[in-house]
């Protein structure tokens, strides 16, 4: 997954731009203005200095000698023709010209009175030197103004210029920060827009190439999505199928089925996990599909998403399997019966053979092998019935071997009682069968020289396995025993050899026969070397 | 032993019905046929109603020893034992409906056979004990 930087939007780098060029020609239109005041100030400066030359033209044109002096000082003395300075200064000066401010009303209703008064006594000298007094009042008043106007003009620029600049500067900062919080605003919501662009385009990506038929149906069961491989399976366009339903791709029966399991998940609002199947150009497929809704704002479900893998094959791989666990189970059963019923015959034959001879140890030696054909039968029919073909409860087998072994000797005049202290020890069936036969020629030993005429007698026998985990055997039987002579199993026939080249032969154990007080036998084996078939 | 009994043998492996005979004969009993098939077995029957059936399950012929049971049912309530090679569940509860008195599996002691039928048949058949089916 990529997780490259995000970059800002365009917009943030323009609102900078924009702003820097804001402040830069704000700063060029003050300093634009500051030139503009200049020149005024300077054009001021010009009219009045060509006021005051008029004025000076003027006073110099008068046929009355008027003179002015030092105007920079504002000052100027007129005086009639043939007055001394000093004289029109007095005169001047007492008529009211020393002053040196005058409103222009002042001036003008003195100057009124004053043309008044000249024009009723005619005297026109004193009329010129009055006028020329009175233009000096206004022109001085003029020239007051002037610089009153231009310090007021100076002191509210001045002012103005300082809070211009700091509003200016407040505003760029204002501006600034704004454009920059609107840069960050626009870089984090960049990024958030990447990050979902990327999520999206994941998910597109996981959807577009699962092996899985991806897709959804809305409630009114028209496509709203499906991913390449529903289409390919379908052979249709994906895009061609948005908007259609099923039943343009499936049967009616299909189609009921799968809304079926969309209603199934709408109404429950949870997810489901079905087999469907789907006939398509390459014959009928099964999936595994698993469906679940997605809700809108108000919480309704709105579509079902279906999740589709193609199971025919692990189907067709399941029913074989199951056929072939049906045949093997068909075929233990008949080869479980087919041994039985074989036994059962060579049970009947030596039956029949017993029954035809007169001879006491041939008909015992029948019985014998009858009575080992029924011990290994019992061991068949206890692996088959406990479904485990490997290994049976050794202690269940014997138990029930040792009644079939009684029932089988039983000559209606055999009283013999069994205490049997077994405890469940399971093992394989190499080592059961096994101790099937010793039990079975112990028993037979026991029903021949353990019990006398009153055909009476107790066999004991217990079974464990050991703390060491060795199997552990014990059999007795309160017989009278045997003589010193009997003892050697070679005296004995082949019973106890039997017995003997089982258990340490086969079995590797350590065998213990007792023959005073009755006959006891005993087997410590360990099973852990025989493995289980099957 | 308890009474007499007209016995019915219907069993496909010739030496174990001869065993059979011989052990019901030696006791006392009467073998009035041991039979293969079920289809001899319906014709011995109607020869000879028994007292007691004795049938296998797996026959020689078209029909095994339950369907015989069934037809055999349909003519009286003749009490069958099933001696059989089979001892898994399905097939005992199969023989289960018809109410044997005994279902024993093979190799079967001629004796504890001779021995059960005396004992079940001596009295005549409680029917507490007919649904009473264990492998033995």
């Amino acid at each position: 997954m990529s997780t490259g930087t995000s970059r800002g939007s365009p917009f943030a780098y323009v609102a900078i731009a924009l702003s820097a060029v804001a402040v830069f020609s704000m700063s060029y239109i003050h300093s634009a203005q500051r030139s503009e005041i200049s020149r005024a100030d300077r054009v001021l400066s010009t009219i009045r200095l060509a006021r005051v030359d008029l004025n000076r033209g003027f006073l110099r044109t008068l046929p009355l000698g008027a003179e002015s002096f030092d105007r920079d000082e504002g000052l100027a003395i007129l005086r009639q023709a043939g007055q001394t300075i000093a004289e029109a200064d007095r005169r001047y000066s007492s008529g009211g010209g020393g002053r040196t401010r005058a409103s222009f009303a002042e001036v003008e209703s003195s100057f009124a009175s004053l043309m008044a008064r000249l024009e009723a006594d005619g005297r026109g000298g004193e009329r010129d030197a009055e006028l020329r007094i009175a233009f000096y009042g206004i022109e001085r008043n003029a020239e007051l103004l002037d610089e009153t106007i231009q310090a007021e003009l100076r002191s509210s620029l001045g002012a103005l210029d300082g809070r211009y600049v700091a509003v200016l500067w407040a505003a760029s900062l204002i501006l600034i920060v704004v454009t920059a919080a609107t840069h960050a605003a626009a870089v984090g919501r960049a990024r958030v827009e990447g990050s979902l662009r990327e999520s999206r385009e994941l998910v597109r990506s996981i959807i577009e190439n699962a092996p899985s038929l991806v897709y959804a149906f809305d409630a009114e069961g028209r496509c709203v999505l499906a991913n390449r491989q529903a289409a390919d399976f379908l052979g249709v366009e994906a895009q061609s199928m948005i908007g259609r339903s099923r039943g343009e791709w499936m049967d009616r029966q299909t189609e009921r089925t799968h809304r079926l399991n969309d209603g199934i998940v709408m109404d429950g609002k949870a997810p489901i996990t079905v087999e469907e199947s789907i006939s398509a150009s390459g014959g009928e497929k099964v999936f595994l599909t698993t469906k679940f809704p997605i809700f809108g704002p108000g919480g309704e479900a709105r579509a079902v998403v279906g999740i589709s893998t193609d199971i025919t094959d692990r189907k067709r791989a399941e029913r074989e399997l199951r056929d072939a666990l049906g045949e093997r189970e068909v075929l233990l059963r008949e080869l479980n019966h087919r041994t039985k019923n074989n036994m059962q015959v060579i049970s009947s034959w030596l039956a029949l053979r017993s029954a035809r001879s007169e001879d006491p140890a041939v008909v015992a030696a029948l019985r014998d092998a009858d009575a080992q054909v029924k011990a290994m039968a019992l061991v068949h029919r206890k692996l088959y019935q406990g479904g485990d073909l490997s290994s049976v409860d050794l202690a269940d087998y014997l138990r029930e071997l040792v009644g079939v072994l009684l029932a089988a000797y039983g000559d209606g005049r055999l009283r013999v009682r069994t205490v049997l202290d077994f405890r469940e020890l399971r093992t394989v069936i190499d080592a059961a069968v096994p101790c099937g036969l010793i039990v079975s020629e112990l028993v037979s030993n026991t029903i021949k020289h353990g019990v006398g005429a009153s055909g009476e007698g107790t066999i004991r026998m217990s079974l464990e396995r050991d703390p060491e985990g060795n199997v552990r055997l014990a059999y007795a039987d309160d017989g009278p025993g045997l003589p010193a002579s009997d003892r050697e199993p070679e005296a004995r026939g082949i019973g106890l050899a039997t017995v003997r080249a089982i258990g340490e032969g086969q079995l590797s154990g350590r065998v213990g026969l007792g023959f005073s007080g009755g006959f006891t036998f005993s087997l410590v084996f360990s099973d852990r070397g025989f493995r289980a078939r099957v | 032993m308890g009474r007499k009994l007209k016995v019915l043998i219907v069993e496909d492996e010739a030496l174990t019905a001869m065993s059979m005979r011989f052990e019901l004969e030696r006791t006392g009993h009467e073998v009035c046929a041991a039979v293969a098939t079920g289809e001899r077995a319906e014709a011995a029957f109607d020869a000879t109603p028994p007292d007691l059936v004795l049938m296998d399950i797996n026959l020689a012929g078209e029909i095994d020893g339950i369907e015989t049971a069934a037809r055999l049912r349909k003519r009286s309530a003749v009490p069958l034992i099933f001696i059989s090679g089979y001892d898994d569940s399905r097939m005992v509860e199969r023989a289960q409906a018809f109410a044997p008195l005994r279902y024993f599996t093979k190799p079967v002691s001629l004796e504890a056979l001779v021995r059960a039928i005396d004992e079940l048949l001596a009295p005549p058949p409680d029917p507490a004990r007919a649904d009473e089916i264990t492998p033995t």
